[in-house]
């Protein structure tokens, strides 16, 4: 079996490009190692300082272990992303100095407080007879897994409801002393891909409409798969029916 | 349903600093009688300015969701920020992050992670030092508030509704300022009334009393003044407000007495907030 992706994004509705922090992985067509796929999706906290880097971080982090998706994994996996975002942290604070801008007080409790981000971890591996994929999710925070099948929604992980969507999620931090809460809540969840399912992993914004419409009986894949994406986005923001916030969509096709 | 407009560069949003400077404030503080409340009015409005600032701090800058003014009333009454902002009413947040007087190093005690606590450094901005000198003209105050205001919504008719912070001891001098104040509320942008919310210094010794929902437990007649004076918390600001420790009920007042009115920063809705970020 293969796997063919594709990754929508937008930054916020007013922001410049430079501005978004959500985070996605992999950048280009997605390539299996051993018979298995990995994606993820993250979704920095505009609140917090520097969480588009922390983001990116994650994803990477997930998508280039091999290991079974697991609790365990996940706790290793959060606390390899902390030492690797550390040393980014130590190179991006030093670049400051060097270009003389120094860090000014304002961004100090910022940088303290740590990067707060999502993590969405997909892991798609052919089982034995070839005949199907089994996938494996993780989920620390409000970002969403969306399986379809022959034109029905099959599975949404790891929210269930569009009334659990709200502005303060736990999300995973750089400080890993602040993660307790976090990793306590994280979402394991598995299942199994047959020829022509759909996967669409989303950030918040992005998912909350999807479900919203999902429960009012409509088909929401079908207007992502049949539109532009920047145009759907425009108009649902216009519409008032996607939170005006960083979008990002993969869209994962079995095949 | 009101106070939801997105709070953005593109929509900014105001916060309005009234601070009372006038002669009444050289007297002590009621729970701290070794400060004047002059100090506790200088602290506070820093305080309030240093989180807001933080809160619209991205890494690299601060973004101009709020633009902010602070009016001086006293002996001298007007425009109050100092150095390169003197004598502008509002001034984009940013601004007001590059331009304080001066920053202090301060210690403060922070949990060290294991169990204990440690000493750690903190820079501390001042844009004010106390003053207090003449009388306490808060009617007239507040007619320049509402002037202020009403010239900004015409700008942003449809932002996030103007905050107007009045930080005072309640002893006004000019007249009852209820009606000034019903007039500053009764503006409106698209998206609600204005809110205007009192903290309260006062030389009285009780406890304070933070957000309260009626003027029952208020130990004077100029709380009650104030709290009758300061709007209701719109219904999301209540669910920060809950989350954050306080009982609120529909009738919960943005009003502190003796207390510390900076939580209300955290009640403002800029974006994803993490729920363990502290």
């Amino acid at each position: 079996m293969k796997v063919e992706a594709k990754t929508y994004w937008l930054p916020k509705k007013g922001n410049q490009i430079s501005e978004y922090e959500d985070a996605f992985y992999p950048k280009g067509v997605p390539r299996s190692r051993k018979g298995a796929w990995r994606f993820a999706v993250s979704d920095g906290a505009s609140e917090s300082m520097l969480s588009g880097p922390w983001a990116e971080i994650l994803v990477k982090t997930f998508c280039r272990s091999s290991a079974p998706v697991t609790a365990v994994s996940v706790r290793g996996i959060v606390a390899r992303a902390a030492k690797a975002y550390e040393s980014w942290l130590e190179e991006y604070l030093r670049r400051r100095e060097r270009e003389g801008r120094p860090v000014q007080w304002y961004e100090e409790p910022g940088l303290q407080a740590g990067a707060y981000a999502t993590l969405l971890g997909l892991s798609l591996a052919s089982d034995p007879t070839g005949e199907s994929l089994r996938w494996e999710a993780v989920s620390l925070g409000d970002s969403c897994l969306f399986q379809v099948r022959d034109g029905a929604l099959i599975a949404n992980f790891a929210i269930g409801n569009s009334r659990e969507f709200g502005s303060r999620p736990v999300l995973i931090s750089s400080r890993p002393d602040k993660n307790g809460t976090a990793l306590s809540r994280l979402e394991l969840g598995a299942g199994e891909c047959l020829s022509g399912d759909r996967l669409y992993l989303m950030t918040d914004a992005m998912a909350a409409w999807f479900l919203r419409e999902h429960e009012s009986g409509n088909t929401p894949w079908a207007a992502l798969e049949g539109s532009d994406f920047q145009d759907l986005v425009d108009r649902l923001r216009d519409e008032g029916l996607v939170r005006n916030d960083d979008v990002t969509v993969t869209c994962i096709r079995v095949v | 349903m009101p106070y939801i407009a997105e709070i953005s560069r593109a929509n900014p949003s105001c916060f309005l600093f009234l601070i009372d400077q006038s002669g009444s404030m050289r007297d002590p503080f009621g729970l701290d009688p070794s400060r004047r409340k002059a100090d506790g009015v200088a602290d506070a409005i820093n305080r309030l300015l240093q989180n807001l600032v933080i809160k619209c701090a991205k890494a690299e800058g601060v973004r101009d969701y709020y633009y902010v003014g602070v009016l001086g009333y006293g002996h001298r009454s007007g425009p109050a920020f100092g150095g390169s902002l003197a004598g502008r009413e509002l001034v984009p947040i940013s601004e007001v992050a590059a331009n304080p007087a001066r920053v202090e190093e301060r210690t403060r005690k922070v949990e060290d992670g294991a169990g204990g606590l440690v000493e750690q450094k903190v820079k501390f901005p001042v844009w004010f030092d106390p003053v207090a000198n003449g009388g306490t003209p808060m009617c007239n105050a507040l007619s320049r508030a509402k002037d202020i205001v009403r010239g900004f919504i015409s700008q942003h008719p449809d932002c996030f509704p103007p905050i107007v912070i009045n930080i005072t001891d309640g002893e006004a001098t000019d007249g009852n300022p209820q009606g000034p104040a019903q007039d500053l509320q009764s503006l409106a942008s698209t998206d609600g009334n204005v809110l205007l919310f009192n903290l309260h210094l006062s030389s009285n010794k009780a406890a304070p009393i933070e957000f309260p929902d009626s003027d029952e437990n208020l130990p004077d007649s100029y709380a009650k003044l104030l709290f009758g004076m300061s709007s209701r918390l719109p219904e999301y600001m209540r669910g920060f407000a809950e989350e954050e420790g306080y009982k609120t009920t529909e009738n919960t007042r943005g009003f502190v007495f003796n207390g510390d009115l900076v939580s209300v920063i955290r009640f403002l809705d800029i974006g994803t907030r993490p729920a363990n970020l502290r």
